[in-house]
């Protein structure tokens, strides 16, 4: 997908939109290999379109048409991996 | 990580995603995850090096407090000119083995018009780095360029 993009001052050396290279560091924070949320999103997604979802392993823990509202439904609940969230276009 | 004539060329990896659930979208996606130093969860951004500049869902950057700040900006697409605002965002490439990257300071336009998510674009951000892909095992490497 292609954009073109108009902005006053979106080029080297202006104000606070200038675009200059980010500031790049290592990290030591981790993630789990997902593929069983990506074999979920594969196999039942297409249920799902247009909403949010939140996704542990392959369980779908929670969704709803508002990222605000899947956050509030994940509130209190203790799970074994933090869930990966996607909204399913 | 992955090196390349015996020189490190990346040191994260994560897998990819790259199927896409509209059966109307014929085409693969690459789908890589990425967190943000303010929530715990990770979110799926769609890797675009054909995308000048990156975007960023409007109900995500709500959740980080970034609604209305930065410039004003219009951006064509192709459902036409829509506006938003110039937002500078902290992400994280988040790896499944070896080194995630932190990247400050990067601009997303973020637009409540915008209904396709998540772009990692090359103006900014991709360029900044080293990226590859192994699509017959959906891996995902990258380094500080």
């Amino acid at each position: 997908m292609s954009h073109s993009f108009e902005a006053k001052n979106a080029r080297a050396g202006d104000s606070s939109s200038s675009v200059h290279p980010p500031r790049i560091k290592r990290s030591s924070r981790k993630d789990v290999d997902r593929s069983p949320e990506f074999r979920w999103l594969k196999e039942q997604g297409s249920r799902y379109l247009g909403q949010w979802v939140a996704l542990s392993g392959e369980t779908l823990v929670a969704h709803s048409s508002a990222l605000k509202g899947l956050l509030a439904k994940l509130e209190g609940k203790e799970l074994n991996r933090t869930p990966l969230i996607h909204r399913i276009d | 990580m992955l090196r390349i004539d015996g020189r490190e060329f990346a040191r994260g990896r994560s897998r990819f995603h790259d199927h896409p659930e509209n059966s109307s979208e014929i085409t693969a996606k690459v789908y890589v995850k990425i967190g943000f130093p303010t929530v715990t969860f990770p979110v799926l951004a769609q890797l675009d090096t054909g995308s000048a500049y990156s975007i960023l869902d409007w109900e995500v950057a709500e959740t980080l407090g970034m609604l209305g700040t930065g410039d004003p900006a219009k951006m064509h697409t192709r459902q036409g000119l829509i506006q938003g605002h110039l937002a500078r965002v902290h992400v994280v490439l988040l790896a499944d083995d070896g080194d995630a990257l932190e990247m400050e300071d990067c601009l997303f336009f973020v637009s409540e018009d915008w209904t396709f998510g998540n772009f990692l674009g090359y103006t900014g951000l991709l360029d900044a780095i080293r990226i590859a892909l192994d699509p017959p095992l959906n891996q995902f490497y990258f380094g500080k360029g």
